[in-house]
C-alpha cells in the first residue's frame, strides 16, 4: 500500500445561476498565477458562448491550482467545475464524486435557492466537507447575517465560519483557498492497488478523439497502459495523460487523488460514459465505482430544418454535435407539417434548448422544433415494453396493457408568500408531497415533490415561474417511472387525423388541452368555401369539437380603373400562398398554423 | 378574330378632391387650390405625346367610349374637360354611340356647370351618391350630405342628361340591413339609368383601417353583408335592372361601354397621372398584350410632360398564361360568363379541356354553371368568386 499524495484538494464549487461560481474561480486562477491579471477572458470556466451568455455551465471543465499556502506548503489544489442545471444532475453528482469537498457560494443578497439546496444536498450523500461562502457583500444590498441564517436553517450547516467575500472585488479568495487546505480532507486511495479510475466528463476533440476527464481513485495511470472501460468492456491504449493547468499539460503518471484527462484514441464519446469506471486491462479492480447509470433522453421532439432542402446539413451537424454529446439522440422522422426531420431525445429542456441553439449558432441550421414530449414506457397487453418518444407511433388503445410516465423529485424554493398558488399548481400537475419545510427566519419555505416529467415540459415551469413572479426556484431530478392513466388525443381535420398533432397527456387534463388544442387550431385555419369542423379524439370517442363556419364572401367589389394588373397580380400572390399550404383532406393549413400548433 | 379596327375606349384620370375619404385608396390628393390649368395642359400634351411617338399608328381607331374618373373629375371646370374631349376627338374619330362619362361628386357640381358639361360632350354622368342618409355619408367621411345629392340628380335630369348611373356603398360601420333597404328604396325612386353597389372594402393603408385595428369602427358582419348584396340584386331585379356585373345593374341598353370594355379585354388608352393603358398589339407575334401605367403623382405628372418626357413607369408584356388569367378572372365578373368559343378562338385552347378537373369540381361546389356554351358564376360563386378565381391560377 502506498498512500496518495497528501497535499492534494479535489473541490467543486456548488452555487446557483449567478451567484457568482465562475467569477470566483477566475479569481483563484489569477492569485494561483495560473493566469495573469491581464488579458483573461472572464468566466475562464464556461468556454462555449452559449455558456457565457446563459451564465451556465453545460461541459465540466477542471483546472489544477498551484498554491503556496500560509504555512508555506505547496499544495495541488483541484478545481472540478460542474455542470450547472437541472438537466445535469447526473453529471453534476458524478463531479461531485470525484471530489472531498465543495465550495457552496452563496449570494449575499439573494440567499439560498433550490439548485443549491439540491446540489449541498447531493453533496453531503457523498460526505463531502461543505465550505459556505457569502459572495457580493460588497453590494449594498448584500445580508450575510440573513444569508448565514438561512444557511443553518435550511441547510442544516454551521454558518459561523462562513467566509465573507466578494469575487468581482477580489476580497476574501486567499482566505477560501487557505479555508480548502485546512478543513478539506486530502483524498485517499492506494497508488499500487488496481486502478480504479472515474469518468466525469468527456468531449470529442477532431484529433485526438474523445478527453476523458477523470479523478482516480486508486492506482496509477502511465502512457502507453490498456485501459478498460468497465461498462462495456472496451480496452483503450493510453496514448497521453495530463492535466489542466490551465491548458492541457501531459503528465508521465497520475495517481491515486489526482485528477486529469486520458486520451486513448477514443473515436466515439459514447464509450466514454460519465460515471463509468475505468481500470487497467491486466489488473483490473474487483469494484468499479457504484452508481453508474447510463442516461436516457426524457424529452423528445422533432427538429425540422427550416429551410426546405437542408435536411442534410442538419444530419451532418447532428452528427457532428453527437461526438461531442452522447447524451442525446436523432431519428429520422416525417411530418405532413414539416417535411422530413430528426426526432431527438434530450436530458431535459435546458439540455433541449442547448443542442438547438448550438445547431443553429455553430453548425448554421435554420430549426424549426415542435413542442416536446417525455419518454412513455408503455406496457402492451402481450407483455412487451415500449419506450414511445412520439406519441403518433403509440399503439392502439385494445394493445396497451398500462403507461407509465417518468417521474422527477422535484425541489421548489420559493417565499411564503405565494405558498398558496404553488401548492395549487403542483396538485395540478398531480405532484406528491414529500415535505414542506418553513425557514423560520424569512418567511421562506421548500418544497419538494414527485411530478409527472411531462407536466414540468409542459407548462410547469411557466406557470411556476409567473405565480410566484419569479420568486420561486426549482430543480428536479429524475426518479422512476410510475403507472398513470394517460391517453392519446388526435385531433381529426373534418374526419381525418392529422397525425403531427397527436398529444399524449393524462385523463384528467385530456379535456381542457382537447379543446385548448381545437381552439387553437380554429383561430389558426382560414375559413374555407365548406365548414370544417376540428375535433379531438381520445380513441374513437370525441371530446372536443370546433366549427369554422364556411367563408360565405370573398369578392372583390370594385374591378375597374384599368389596373388589372394589380388585381391579377394580387390574385397571383394569394395562390402562391396557397401553394404553401398543407392539405389535409380537402382543408387547406397554412404551415405557420401547423408551426404555431406543434410549437405549443 | 381581332378585327385592327375595333374601337378603342380613353381614360383621363383627374387625381384631385376636396377632401380624401377614409376608405379610398386610389390615386388621389386632396388639395387646395388644384393645378388645373396645367394638368389640364399635361393631358393635352399627353395626348399629343403619344400619337406622335409610341402609338403613332393609333390615330385612325373610332372611340367607343371617354370616361373622366378620379379623384373627383367634376372638380374641374366644364371647359377643362370639354377641351380633352375635343383634343380625343381632333386625333379619332368617335365612334357610334360614342359613352362619354364623367364621375361627379355631388358637391362639386352645380346646374350651370352641368348645362356645359353636357354641352362640352359628356353624355353620362355617373355620380358618387354612396348614401341617400346623412348618418352614413358621415361615418364614410364624405364630404356631400344627401340633399346635395337628390339636388345633382334633379339637376342633372332637368339639364337633359338621360343617361346617370349612381354609385351606392354597403357595409358601412354601423349600416344595419333596413337601412340598406331605405337606401335601395331611395335610389330605385330617381329611376337612374344605372346603378354601381359597391361593398365597403377596408383597404391597407386606409384611415379605416387603422381605425378598424383599433376597435373604434365597427362594420355589418358577413351575414349581414351577404344579405345586403343579395338585396340589391333582389330589388333591382324585380325593379327592371339587369345585373350585368358583380356590382353592376343597368336598364337595358344602358350598361356602361366603358367598364365593359376593361372586362372583355378591349384596348383602352389612359392619360393622366397613374392612369392605366393595355393594348393588344403584337397579340400575333410577341406576346398577349401590353400593359402599362403612368407617373403617379400629379406634379410628377406634369412636370415630365413639360420636359416632353415620357411618363411612362410600368410596362408589362403578357404572357399567354398571364393573357387566360386575365380573361378568365375578368370575363367571370360578368355575368353572361365567359363564351367557351370565344375564348378557344382567342387562346387556340378549350377552356373546359384546359380545366379539365377544377371546372366540373366548381360545377360540384354549386360556384360555377356551364349553359348555352358559356361558363358563368353561380349566385354562391359570385359571393366567393375570388376563391373561384384562383383555382384557375
Amino acid at each position: 500500500m502506498e498512500k496518495a499524495k497528501p497535499r492534494i484538494r479535489n473541490f467543486s464549487i456548488i452555487a446557483h445561476i449567478d451567484h457568482g461560481k465562475s467569477t470566483l474561480a477566475d479569481r483563484f486562477l489569477e492569485l494561483t498565477g495560473v493566469l495573469g491579471q491581464k488579458g483573461i477572458t472572464p468566466q475562464f470556466l464556461d468556454k462555449m458562448d452559449i455558456e457565457r451568455e446563459r451564465g451556465i455551465t453545460i461541459k465540466a471543465q477542471t483546472v489544477r491550482l498551484p498554491y503556496t499556502s500560509h504555512d508555506n506548503e505547496t499544495y495541488i489544489l483541484n478545481l472540478i467545475d460542474t455542470p450547472g442545471h437541472v438537466d445535469f444532475s447526473y453529471e453534476v453528482s458524478r463531479s461531485l464524486a470525484a471530489c472531498e469537498g465543495a465550495i457552496l457560494v452563496v449570494d449575499a443578497s439573494q440567499g439560498v435557492e433550490a439548485q443549491t439546496l439540491a446540489n449541498v444536498y447531493m453533496a453531503h450523500d457523498f460526505d463531502l466537507t461543505v465550505l459556505p461562502v457569502v459572495n457580493k457583500i460588497d453590494l449594498p444590498s448584500a445580508d450575510p447575517d440573513k444569508v448565514r441564517g438561512e444557511i443553518e436553517d435550511l441547510i442544516g450547516m454551521e454558518s459561523d465560519d462562513a467566509i465573507l467575500i466578494s469575487a468581482k472585488e477580489g476580497i476574501g479568495i486567499e482566505d477560501v483557498l487557505e479555508a480548502i487546505i485546512e478543513k478539506v480532507p486530502p483524498p485517499g486511495g492506494d497508488r499500487k492497488a488496481p486502478l480504479k479510475a472515474l469518468i466525469f466528463d468527456s468531449w470529442f476533440d477532431s484529433y485526438q478523439g474523445a478527453v476523458v476527464l477523470i479523478r482516480i481513485f486508486d492506482g496509477t495511470l502511465r502512457k502507453g497502459m490498456n485501459i478498460q472501460m468497465m461498462s462495456s468492456n472496451k480496452v483503450f491504449e493510453v496514448a497521453k495523460i495530463g492535466v489542466f493547468s490551465p491548458d492541457m499539460t501531459e503528465v508521465a503518471e497520475l495517481s491515486a487523488g489526482e485528477v486529469g484527462f486520458v486520451i486513448a484514441g477514443i473515436k466515439e464519446v459514447g464509450d466514454t460514459r460519465i460515471g463509468d469506471t475505468i481500470t487497467c486491462e491486466d489488473n483490473p479492480t474487483g469494484t468499479p465505482f457504484p452508481g453508474f447509470n447510463v442516461r436516457k433522453s426524457m424529452v423528445f421532439s422533432g427538429l425540422y430544418p427550416a429551410a426546405s432542402g437542408h435536411f442534410d446539413l442538419l444530419r451532418n451537424a447532428l452528427e457532428k454535435l453527437q461526438l461531442n454529446d452522447s447524451s442525446f439522440s436523432y431519428d429520422p422522422e416525417t411530418s405532413l407539417a414539416l417535411g422530413f426531420g430528426f426526432r431527438c431525445g434530450f436530458l431535459g429542456l435546458l439540455h433541449m434548448e442547448v443542442i438547438q441553439e448550438r445547431l443553429e449558432r455553430e453548425y448554421g441550421v435554420g430549426l424549426v422544433t415542435t413542442a416536446p414530449n417525455v419518454v412513455y414506457e408503455v406496457t402492451t397487453r402481450s407483455g412487451e415494453v415500449l419506450s414511445v418518444e412520439n406519441p403518433s407511433n403509440l399503439p392502439g388503445t385494445q394493445d396497451i396493457a398500462f403507461i407509465s410516465e417518468p417521474y422527477v423529485f422535484a425541489t421548489i424554493y420559493l417565499p411564503n408568500t405565494y405558498l398558496g398558488s404553488i401548492l395549487r399548481l403542483c396538485e395540478e400537475k398531480r405532484g406528491i408531497q414529500r415535505e414542506i419545510k418553513y425557514h423560520g427566519t424569512d418567511n421562506r419555505v421548500v418544497l419538494t415533490y414527485d411530478l409527472p416529467l411531462g407536466e414540468i415540459v409542459f407548462d410547469f415551469y411557466d406557470k411556476l415561474k409567473s405565480l410566484s413572479r419569479g420568486y420561486a426556484s426549482f430543480d428536479y431530478e429524475d426518479l422512476d417511472f410510475r403507472q398513470s392513466d394517460m391517453v392519446k388525443i388526435d385531433v381529426l381535420i373534418n374526419g381525418d387525423i392529422v397525425d403531427a398533432l397527436s398529444l399524449i397527456t393524462h385523463r384528467d387534463s385530456s379535456y381542457f388541452r382537447a379543446k385548448r388544442l381545437a381552439t387553437k387550431m380554429k383561430d389558426l385555419i382560414p375559413r374555407q368555401m365548406f365548414e370544417v369542423a376540428i375535433q379531438a379524439a381520445i380513441g374513437k370517442k370525441i371530446i372536443a369539437r370546433e366549427t369554422i363556419k364556411p367563408l360565405r364572401k370573398n369578392v372583390t367589389a370594385k374591378c375597374y380603373g384599368g389596373d388589372i394588373t394589380r388585381k391579377r397580380k394580387l390574385l397571383e400572390k394569394q395562390k402562391e400562398g396557397k401553394k404553401r399550404m398543407k392539405q389535409v383532406g380537402k382543408v387547406e393549413i397554412p404551415q405557420e398554423a401547423f408551426l404555431s400548433i406543434l410549437k405549443t | 378574330m381581332i378585327k385592327q379596327e375595333e374601337a378603342i375606349s380613353i381614360y383621363f384620370h383627374i387625381p384631385f378632391c376636396i377632401s380624401k375619404c377614409p376608405y379610398c385608396d386610389f390615386n388621389s390628393i386632396a388639395l387646395s387650390p388644384i393645378p388645373e390649368k396645367k394638368y389640364t395642359q399635361a393631358l393635352i400634351e399627353e395626348i399629343d405625346y403619344c400619337v406622335k411617338y409610341p402609338l403613332k399608328n393609333l390615330g385612325k381607331r373610332k372611340v367607343a367610349s371617354i370616361f373622366f374618373g378620379g379623384g373627383t373629375p367634376s372638380l374641374f371646370y366644364p371647359d377643362s374637360i370639354a377641351k380633352c374631349i375635343e383634343k380625343v376627338l381632333s386625333l379619332f374619330s368617335p365612334g357610334p354611340d360614342m359613352e362619354v362619362t364623367l364621375e361627379v361628386n355631388p358637391k362639386t357640381a352645380d346646374r350651370k356647370e352641368l348645362n356645359e358639361l353636357c354641352a362640352g360632350g359628356i353624355n353620362r354622368l355617373s355620380i358618387g351618391v354612396q348614401s341617400f342618409q346623412d348618418k352614413f355619408l358621415k361615418n364614410l367621411g364624405r364630404a356631400h350630405d344627401s340633399s346635395d345629392a337628390v339636388r345633382v340628380l334633379e339637376d342633372a335630369k332637368m339639364v337633359g342628361f338621360s343617361n346617370i348611373s349612381i354609385d351606392l356603398i354597403f357595409g358601412i360601420p354601423d349600416q344595419t340591413l333596413i337601412d340598406w333597404e331605405r337606401d335601395l328604396d331611395y335610389a330605385l325612386s330617381v329611376n337612374p339609368e344605372h346603378l354601381s353597389v359597391y361593398n365597403l372594402t377596408i383597404e391597407e393603408k386606409t384611415p379605416f383601417r387603422e381605425l378598424q385595428r383599433q376597435g373604434k369602427i365597427t362594420l355589418p358582419d358577413e351575414d349581414t353583408q351577404v344579405r345586403m348584396y343579395g338585396l340589391a340584386q333582389e330589388m333591382f331585379t324585380e325593379a327592371g335592372y339587369e345585373q350585368y356585373e358583380i356590382s353592376n345593374y343597368a336598364s337595358p341598353g344602358f350598361r356602361c361601354t366603358h367598364n365593359e370594355g376593361y372586362w372583355t379585354l378591349k384596348e383602352y388608352l389612359g392619360f393622366g397621372a397613374g392612369a392605366h393603358s393595355y393594348l393588344r398589339e403584337g397579340l400575333y407575334d410577341k406576346g398577349w398584350g401590353t400593359r402599362w401605367k403612368n407617373e403617379s403623382d400629379p406634379f410628377e405628372y406634369i412636370s415630365r410632360l413639360s420636359d416632353e418626357c415620357s411618363v411612362v413607369t410600368d410596362k408589362e408584356q403578357l404572357t399567354k398564361e398571364e393573357a387566360i388569367k386575365e380573361a378568365i378572372f375578368l370575363g367571370l365578373r360578368r355575368m353572361e360568363g365567359i363564351c367557351l368559343d370565344d375564348f378557344e378562338d382567342r387562346f387556340g385552347l378549350s377552356l373546359d379541356n384546359t380545366f379539365s378537373e377544377v371546372i366540373p369540381y366548381l360545377v360540384k361546389e354549386d360556384l360555377i354553371s356551364i349553359k348555352d356554351g358559356h361558363i358563368k358564376l353561380t349566385n354562391k360563386g359570385i359571393l366567393l368568386s375570388d376563391d373561384v378565381f384562383l383555382n384557375f391560377f
